[in-house]
């Protein structure tokens, strides 16, 4: 068809257009031929795609380069700090973290981490994988919860591996201010065995009205709080308190297990490095809590893994623990 | 209805059908469950219940179901006798709002990645229509525009 056919078509067509507007017949116009009538729209140029893939290709490369700088260079050492001041845990405190021995495990035991997880006689709590569920309830700003992570990442990390692990400190205007510690914002916790489920509630950072607001609790977050996180589990004065663990619904711990007084002005490196050393009191409070928490979490796990669940202090202090009788209300 | 249309008004029914569904989830407080993973690095509950699931007192997911309804009046607009077919008026409206939608999107995903640490399947669903729907915005965009000009370069 030569362009002044398909001009003269489009003329009429817009007259058409104009009188049916006016409300006026169109007048008579010359059908256009049939293969016209068919395809009636302007053949689509194609022109457009490769335009378009680029775009989406742009696209597609910034939400790549996001998930390299969230997920890639951490691991290359330049890490990315989820909030304030947060540093990425050294490789040198990440490896004594991750590596305490079979002889200090069990050299330590139960340690100097008191109170053990309380039993709750309820059914195994688990994930959407449908391995148990690990539930750390806390926040940034408090000592007590600075201490209790550092028992919780030495026991999950026998269990599975953390990715993106920052430091942080409790609040410098709190009891036992600035305590050296860990923040679980911004980690991924990768496991066969088990889920981890963390929420940080509260930054450190003072705001006119208590700390910023961090991360809210999920639903089921709050519910396990509030069922077990108060009596007849924990004394009535004490409900609600953070750190909260509830570890498969299983075992609960509500508090800390040793007093944050014992990281005062300490850097990461020298309590890191005591893990190893079953003689110091780091080792007995740390290594101490995170054996009570590993025998809590094979109660709920079947007992694996093996090279874990298997070594005598645990299986002493999952005993310890299995004999527990549920609080019941009341009491 | 072009096929692009076609498959624009489908994106947007999709996005539409989830963000209402995030929504009543949101207003439901617990009373509806959210069907989505709930440990580890995708976590649909952390995401949709942290500080930046809302833009003040406004969920982010019934922003999306207000964004979705309005994607869909700019694609059915032909249909609807709100435009022109083949405006390029009515595709640059189209264009400019799926290019606010794919910036919004830009955001959510920072906010998953960096300040919540979980990643929301629900709303990587959603972000992918969106990022759909701006494509094939871009793409009737450019037809249009290709469309005009040759109209213009053709003799009487």
């Amino acid at each position: 068809m030569s362009s002044q056919r398909r001009s003269k078509d489009r003329n009429q067509a817009a007259n058409a257009r104009t009188a049916a507007r006016r409300g006026v017949p169109a007048p008579p116009s010359t059908p256009p031929p049939t293969s016209q009538r068919l395809t009636s729209k302007r053949p689509r140029s194609g022109r457009s795609w490769p335009i378009t893939a680029i775009v989406g290709g742009i696209i597609v490369l910034v939400i790549v380069a996001m998930g390299v700088v969230k997920f890639v260079l951490p691991l290359t050492g330049s890490a990315t700090a989820p909030s304030g001041s947060a540093d990425a845990v050294s490789a040198t405190v990440m490896q004594a973290l991750t590596s305490v021995s079979d002889t200090t495990l069990n050299q330590v035991g139960q340690g100097t981490a008191q109170p053990l997880p309380i039993s709750t006689g309820a059914p195994i709590l688990k994930g959407a994988s449908g391995h148990p569920l690990i539930v750390y309830e806390g926040a940034e700003y408090c000592p007590f919860c600075a201490a209790e992570r550092w028992g919780l990442v030495v026991a999950l990390s026998r269990f599975g591996k953390f990715s993106n692990l920052h430091t942080s400190r409790s609040a410098s205007d709190d009891v036992y201010p600035s305590t050296p510690t860990f923040t679980f914002v911004g980690s991924t916790y990768q496991s066969d065995y088990i889920e981890f489920s963390p929420v940080e509630m509260q930054s450190n950072q003072r705001t006119s009205t208590g700390y910023a607001t961090l991360q809210t609790p999920t639903a089921q977050q709050r519910q396990l709080l509030s069922t077990y996180d108060a009596p007849p589990y924990i004394a009535a004065q004490n409900a609600g308190s953070i750190p909260f663990l509830d570890l498969a619904n299983q075992f609960i711990v509500s508090g800390s297990q040793f007093s944050p007084g014992s990281l005062d002005n300490r850097t990461w490196d020298q309590i890191a490095g005591n893990l190893n050393n079953p003689s110091t009191d780091d080792a007995k409070a740390i290594v101490g809590s995170a054996n009570q928490i590993t025998a809590a979490i094979c109660h709920a796990t079947g007992d694996t893994p093996a090279n874990v669940c298997g070594q005598p202090a645990i299986k002493t202090l999952e005993a310890k623990l299995s004999a527990q009788a549920a609080p019941k209300a009341g009491q | 209805m072009s096929g692009a249309r076609l498959g624009a008004g489908a994106f947007a029914l999709v996005g539409l059908g989830i963000s209402i569904y995030l929504t009543v989830v949101h207003y439901a407080q617990g009373q509806v469950a959210l069907l989505c993973a709930t440990g580890g690095a995708i976590n649909c509950e952390q995401v949709t219940t942290s500080p930046e699931s809302n833009v003040g007192p406004i969920p982010v997911a019934l922003l999306g179901v207000v964004w979705f309804l309005v994607t869909l009046a700019l694609v059915a607009g032909p249909q609807l006798r709100l435009a022109r077919a083949g405006s390029a008026g009515w595709k640059s409206l189209w264009l400019v709002w799926s290019g606010i939608g794919v910036l919004v999107v830009f955001y959510l995903i920072y906010s998953e990645l960096f300040l919540i640490g979980s990643i929301c399947l629900w709303c990587t669903a959603i972000h992918v229509l969106v990022i759909g729907l701006f494509l094939l915005a871009l793409n009737e965009w450019i037809e249009a525009a290709s469309d005009v000009s040759t109209a213009d370069t053709e003799p009487g």
